[in-house]
């Protein structure tokens, strides 16, 4: 494991406050932070492990502020078996506090796009490679209380910008809208442009949630999903049953890299979902049509309970007009300091079953072992036992992973959090 | 014969959990804007959303805060945190166990996807 990012961790942590510094005005307040995370893996070569891979991350963010201004940077190291230190990702933001406030920012490798949809975010994680990424961005808010930001980064001579505006809660409605460009510097020269319009409504009886999104207005390139929360038909002091219909319709050109939307879609649905106010019990159902073709039409459903006797239990089901179908079962007695259980997980025609348990010394320490294996013949068993620490800030895990067709492998991580 | 043995699993899971546990344990309070776990075995449980950043692995550090959205236990084994303030608005959910481990919300039947994860999610409505 390197020293030298080591090293650099015991000094961020031994240093003291730097506070009492006499050339700093005495209403400037400075802070900082060090988040660690090493780990050590390695196999079992006979009758002891060895290890084969070490790293150590560490994400330094220093702060200063005063009444007039803000600022925060952050930078991300890595160190590999080999003792280098590599810089990862970092930001450097600086805000004006209070309303109105005004704050820009410099990103490395950080700040992908992500705009939320209904169930699924119409644009999310993963999107763009990260440790390609590197950007701007500034954001301004107060007036009416409205709030916005504008993002442009650069990724690989392809050119994202994202602008985002939130509005405030007006009593009945608040909207928020983003916009997501993509302009590609390859010969395909390809853009993809994202206008995505999001209302939520509060009218007492019900909330309508409605989600509108386009491209650039060519024919086609649109997309709505709309939902109706808080229809309660049973409300009770136990609990209450919600009924939500809700819609996703796309048409045939649009262009989204998520999965909110599929060109041509035609999706309606109603769900039913049960929570109970006074007990650990809840349950839903959903069904969807797809109007269009069968291949998004299914129903799913979840239910799960903690019982007085300390069985927890959770199940979740999907069964879809393709013929795909997904289950899964699991059940576990808890105590104070143990718990044993058993899952069962069925996709289409393979199961899986794993049976676990656990054991707690300690508030701050547990022991944990899964077995799990197929139902078939290949049965591909595998085991895990790991036991963690969290001891405040710091978190410690041993694990020892073997699978069928592997020797065992060892894994230790330390992960914590220094002021 | 697998179909048999997993039939028997599922209807032993069932019973296991219906026939002498049938009663659902009662919550301690109606706390509509706090997220509960019972747990009491974890050695630590947080709650990693979109609401920050899954726990600032997908932010510029790039790695999970042992502190952020950090849940606090009661007596009972029961992990809870606060979510009043929150802006309104969709989030995707999970529950972080003893550092490793990720699990949906049992008590929330509404479900997403997160990495190739079935999480929870929620709606803030203000």
């Amino acid at each position: 494991m390197s020293i030298s990012l080591v090293t650099l961790i015991i000094i961020i942590s031994g240093n003291a406050d730097s506070t009492n510094v006499s050339l700093i005005p005495e209403s400037w307040d400075f802070g900082y932070d060090c988040l660690f995370d090493a780990a050590a893996s390695g196999n079992w070569n006979g009758n002891h492990p060895v290890i084969d891979s070490t790293y150590a991350d560490a994400a330094v963010s220093l702060r200063a502020s005063s009444p007039e201004v803000d600022f925060l940077a952050t930078g991300a190291l890595r160190s590999d078996s080999l003792s280098r230190v590599v810089f990862r990702r970092g930001r450097g933001v600086v805000k004006w506090p209070g309303t109105p406030w005004i704050g820009a920012g410099v990103y490395l490798n950080d700040q992908q796009p992500f705009i939320a949809g209904l169930s699924n975010p119409v644009l999310e994680w993963g999107w763009v490679d990260i440790d390609s990424i590197q950007g701007y961005g500034v954001s301004s808010g107060g007036v009416l209380g409205f709030k916005g930001d504008y993002l442009i980064q650069f990724t690989r001579g392809d050119t994202l910008s994202q602008l985002n505006v939130y509005s405030p809660w007006m009593g009945f409605a608040g909207v928020d809208y983003s916009r997501a460009q993509m302009h590609t510097a390859d010969s395909s020269g390809s853009n993809i442009t994202v206008n995505v319009l999001s209302v939520r409504g509060d009218f007492r009886y019900f909330r309508p949630w409605l989600i509108v999104a386009g491209s650039e207005g060519g024919e086609g390139e649109w997309a709505v999903s709309a939902e109706l929360r808080s229809i309660h038909p049973v409300d009770t002091q136990w609990g209450k049953i919600e009924v939500v219909p809700g819609m996703h319709f796309a048409g045939d050109n649009i262009q989204f890299p998520g999965s909110a939307f599929v060109p041509g879609q035609r999706v309606i649905t109603l769900g039913a979902f049960l929570e109970s106010r006074r007990y650990f019990v809840s349950a839903g159902i959903k069904g969807m049509l797809d109007l269009s073709s069968d291949s998004l039409s299914g129903v799913s459903a979840s239910a799960g309970m903690i019982s007085e006797g300390g069985i927890a239990t959770d199940m979740i089901f999907g069964y879809y007009a393709d013929g795909d179908y997904r289950a899964y079962v699991s059940s576990e007695a808890r105590d104070s300091n143990a718990s044993a259980g058993i899952a069962v997980e069925i996709i289409n025609d393979s199961t899986r079953v794993t049976g676990s348990a656990s054991y707690a010394p300690r508030d701050d320490v547990c022991a944990e072992l899964s077995v799990s294996g197929d139902l078939d013949d290949s049965l591909q068993p595998a085991c895990f036992l790991a036991v963690t620490t969290a001891l405040g800030p710091v978190r410690c895990l041993i694990g020892i992973e073997w699978q069928y067709d592997t020797s065992p492998s060892l894994r230790i991580n330390l992960t914590g959090l220094f002021k | 014969m697998m179909r048999i043995i997993t039939a028997a699993i599922i209807l032993l899971l069932l019973t296991t959990a219906g026939c002498s546990f049938l009663t659902p344990m009662q919550k301690p309070l109606d706390q509509p804007n706090r997220l509960l776990l019972w747990l009491p075995g974890a050695s630590s449980v947080q709650v990693l959303s979109d609401w920050n950043d899954w726990g600032g692995s997908v932010a510029a550090g790039g790695i999970i805060d042992p502190v952020s959205g950090r849940m606090e236990k009661d007596e009972s084994g029961l992990w809870t945190i606060d979510l009043e303030g929150l802006p309104g608005g969709v989030y995707r959910y999970a529950f972080y166990v003893n550092g490793y481990k990720w699990i949906r919300d049992p008590v929330n039947p509404e479900t997403a996807e997160f990495e190739g994860r079935t999480v929870s999610i929620i709606m803030v409505a203000k």
